[in-house]
């Protein structure tokens, strides 16, 4: 997942076919931040971002709430903000421990960071992260009360 | 260590949310079942090493979620794939009558005309059957594809699924045998492959 990315011509297509439904419903819009998330490039990676935090915002459903944070803590590691998306990762253990395919992804998150040599460093700087930071949080006190 | 396997195939699990299709894999490389297994995100990703009538054999399995918010997603995975494994849960008739529209991706995305499919009917171990094994049958036949009933809960069928799929894919020459990392005899002083590579 880390290293599969959509081609541009896709990701336009899918950005026009998006930018022609109305009141796009949350599946719709998981799906479009969804390829966002697999775009090479930073901004709309960034966009994506944005747009799970929306979706995680407005859903209801567990299932949903927890796939949102897997994509965030995927496009914060391809932005390599990897303790954001440690983070994402850790709240989802919380609620679901033995869940291996996000344990799977935590320990390769943690390679990446340590790889990076970036332990510590923090991420302070980028509008995405800061406004992300609250949903931390939020994702884990809403994940928790089941 | 790697030097003896004949070579890597690349397998697809398809089919609707509930179905079965971590838990067959789960079966398949650990010989666990996990009643609580939650749902698949997107997609998943095992290796295993199978031995085929004396070939070792590498597969990398793919797991797909079968949740309508991934669709956009999975048929990115399907590209290269040499064997697809469709499952349904004989406990319930909405997702054999979906088995169509799995096809349909299938044929629309997985680029390797001749991939081998195998049908599999899970969950056999449930009481309450909606689907009987003759109607999994004459679909099998119908398209084509392998077909088996199986239980990620009992273990039946679960090994037999893969191994036979995997047999078929050996026996399908142009599925693999030219390609460049498939004809890696490594025994064999390495011949020039420049002549067949599949990818030049
Ligand atoms: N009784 C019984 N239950 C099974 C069997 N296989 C799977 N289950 C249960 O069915 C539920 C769904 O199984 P999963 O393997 O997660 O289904 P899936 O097809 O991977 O679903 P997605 O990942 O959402 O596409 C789980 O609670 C399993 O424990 C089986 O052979 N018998
Ligand atoms: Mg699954």
């Amino acid at each position: 997942m880390l290293e599969e990315y959509i081609s541009d011509a896709d990701l336009k297509k899918a950005r026009e076919n998006y930018g022609t439904t109305e009141n796009p419903n949350e599946t719709q819009q998981f799906e479009f931040a969804l390829n966002l998330i697999r775009s090479k490039h930073r901004a709309e990676i960034e966009e994506g971002l944005y747009l799970f935090q929306n979706v995680f915002a407005r859903t209801k459903d567990e299932n949903i709430k927890r796939d949102t944070l897997y994509y965030m803590a995927i496009g914060q590691t391809k932005l390599s903000n990897y303790e954001q998306a440690l983070k994402f990762l850790q709240s989802i253990l919380n609620v679901q421990p033995t869940n291996e395919q996000v344990r799977d992804l935590y320990v390769e998150v943690n390679k990446k960071m340590k790889r990076d040599g970036l332990i510590g460093l923090g991420i302070v700087g980028s509008a995405a992260a800061v406004g992300l930071v609250g949903i931390i949080g939020l994702g884990a006190a809403l994940l928790s009360k089941k | 260590m790697d030097d003896d396997i004949l070579t890597t195939l690349k397998i697809l699990i398809i089919g609707e949310s509930g179905v079965g299709k971590s838990s067959l894999l789960l079966r398949f490389t650990d010989d666990l079942f996990d009643p609580q297994l939650s749902a698949t995100i997107g997609v998943d990703f095992k290796v295993k090493t199978l031995n085929v009538e004396g070939n070792k054999t590498k597969l990398a399995i793919w797991d797909t979620a079968g949740q309508e918010r991934f669709r956009t997603l999975t048929p990115s995975y399907y590209r290269g794939a040499q064997g697809a494994i469709l499952v349904y849960d004989v406990s319930s008739r909405e997702t054999f009558a979906k088995l169509d529209n799995w096809l349909n991706e299938l044929e629309t995305f997985a680029n390797k005309p001749d991939i081998v499919k195998m049908l599999v009917a899970n969950k056999i171990d449930k009481p309450n059957r909606e689907v009987t094994k003759e109607e999994g049958l004459k679909f099998a036949r119908k398209h084509s594809m392998l077909f088996i009933e199986a239980s990620a809960k009992t273990k039946e069928g679960v090994e037999i699924a893969f191994e036979e799929l995997v047999e078929k894919i050996l026996q399908t020459p142009g599925l693999w045998e030219n390609r460049s990392t498939g004809l890696n005899v490594t025994n064999t002083s390495s011949p020039n492959q420049n002549g067949n590579c599949g990818y030049c």
